[in-house]
């Protein structure tokens, strides 16, 4: 008959509060859990960046402006006649997107900060205004006014008439003007174009699982 | 086919527009200007009328400013503005002619003293510059501002400069709130010309100041202006026939951006002393699209 151990004990159990355990590591270790949001969120969100930065270089507004004065209407915006960069007025030469995608490849940034003693945190990222957009991309022809908006809610053919090599005669009265020669009435129709690029790039702000 | 928002909201804005250049905070008007007529076989008018031109171009419909324009003078005996008492005569504000039935003969003897915009405006359904950029201007570095020169002129199609072209560029419905109501927002365009800096800058002026001001729209059917661009029901005040309005529909000016053209190339290659503003009024309308 075997005998009992001079000490006996029953088996071993550790209980383990879990809502406890995870407010100590989170909610009383706030730095490391700052860090740890932020080291998870980080690569996420430059994917995001790099992935508005290549939508953006790949829009058909982008790549008929950078073909300059020679592209073909890709974009369909006049209706295939012509091409945007001539249609809006910019000099030969002059790449108007580069300055937006400056933007998008170096301006993003966010905070991670907690908000309550309960352990929640908010995220604040910080990306350009659509507004800040239209400010820094000016009609090459006129003050106050952006070829970025004009593209999204209209835009004044007036740019058209910047390179025409004849201008326009003198009018029978001798004070105006009168066109010699017409040109081909072409309408511009309007499209959604950075606006849209960020509506899509925010919405994508809302799920950093994948 | 009936009219839509679109012609709705611009003929409204376009009311609005011209009124708020009359208004006691512009006045861009000029009164009591002699003026007399001539009769021109005009392309436009048919041969049940004949058409007599003036020496000015738009006249103020508007019946509120200090002197209004209340009628005209045939053979020195004053004759109403009033197309219902005044033996059926149009008189065009658009163009300032005066349009009589035929059976008046082309004889008459008419003057009037009258009352006409400094800065004129034009709707300009296709938005286009062409168009207007094709047509002949006369402007108020002239010797007779808003005149007139010459006989001969009087049966060439002229805009009178500084002029303000209005045109919707582009609309959108997003969605409002449940049960269907939307936000159309449209933007509406305004192009000015003009000779003279000091008009073209009080005018972007006003109206980048009229940012987040509201008008009523006024249907299609009750735009005031009619035949000729005569005035439908006389005296026409804007202010009266926008407050008549049983539950109208509102427009909100959202936005207001003005600009100007400031490329010396462009202004050379479209025309020697003509400056150019642009004016994009951003506008919000709510309302159910589907109902």
């Amino acid at each position: 008959m075997a005998k009992k151990g001079f000490i006996s004990a029953s088996q071993f159990k550790v209980k383990v509060n879990a809502k406890q355990l995870l407010k100590e590591l989170t909610v009383n270790n706030d730095r490391a859990m700052g860090r740890a949001l932020r080291n998870y969120i980080k690569p996420k969100f430059r994917r995001k960046q790099d992935r508005l930065v290549k939508n953006f270089k790949t829009d058909l507004i982008t790549i008929e402006l950078k073909a300059g004065p020679s592209a073909s209407n890709t974009s369909g915006t006049l209706g295939g006649y012509g091409n945007l960069f001539s249609f809006i007025g910019f000099n030969q030469g002059s790449d108007p997107t580069s300055l937006i995608e400056t933007i998008f490849e170096q301006k993003f940034d966010f905070k991670v900060r907690r908000i309550n003693a309960a352990g929640k945190y908010k995220i604040t990222f910080y990306i350009p205004s659509i507004e800040e957009i239209y400010a820094l991309t000016p009609m090459p022809w006129a003050s106050g006014s952006s070829w970025v908006d004009g593209i999204e809610k209209g835009i004044s053919n007036v740019g058209s008439f910047l390179y025409s090599s004849s201008g326009f005669g003198s009018s029978r009265a001798g004070t105006g003007l009168q066109a010699k020669n017409k040109s081909s009435g072409v309408s511009f129709k309007n499209t959604s174009y950075v606006t849209r690029l960020l509506t899509n790039f925010k919405k994508t702000l809302v799920n950093f699982t994948k | 086919m009936k009219a839509q928002f679109d012609q709705t909201l611009l003929s409204s804005f376009y009311l609005w527009f011209e009124n708020y250049l009359v208004k006691d905070k512009a006045q861009a008007y000029s009164a009591d200007n002699s003026n007399t007529f001539k009769y021109i076989d005009f392309p436009d008018v048919p041969s049940s009328h004949h058409g007599y031109q003036g020496q000015f171009k738009q006249f103020v419909a508007e019946h509120s400013v200090d002197t209004p324009n209340s009628g005209f003078f045939s053979d020195g005996g004053f004759v109403t503005g009033d197309y219902d008492n005044n033996g059926s005569v149009f008189t065009d504000y658009d163009n300032g002619r005066l349009i009589f039935p035929s059976a008046s003969g082309t004889g008459l003897t008419l003057t009037a003293n009258s009352t006409i915009k400094e800065i004129n405006t034009y709707i300009s359904y296709d938005g286009d510059l062409e168009t207007i950029l094709h047509s002949d201007f006369k402007d108020s570095s002239s010797s007779f501002p808003y005149q007139y020169d010459k006989t001969s002129e009087l049966d060439e199609q002229f805009y009178f400069l500084p002029a303000c072209f209005l045109s919707l560029a582009s609309s959108d419905n997003k969605e409002f709130s449940f049960g269907g109501e939307e936000n159309t927002e449209s933007r509406v365009r305004v192009m000015i010309l003009s000779s003279d800096n000091y008009a073209l800058d009080a005018a972007i002026s006003l109206f980048r100041d009229s940012a987040r001001e509201v008008f009523n729209n006024i249907p299609y059917e009750d735009f005031p202006y009619g035949p000729f661009f005569s005035i439908k029901d006389f005296p026409y005040e804007y202010s009266t026939l926008s407050d008549s309005m049983t539950s109208p529909e509102k427009t909100h000016i959202q936005k207001v951006t003005a600009s100007k053209v400031v490329s010396e190339q462009l202004r050379e290659n479209l025309n020697k002393g003509i400056s150019i503003g642009f004016i994009d009024f951003d506008l919000c309308t709510y309302r159910f699209p589907r109902l």
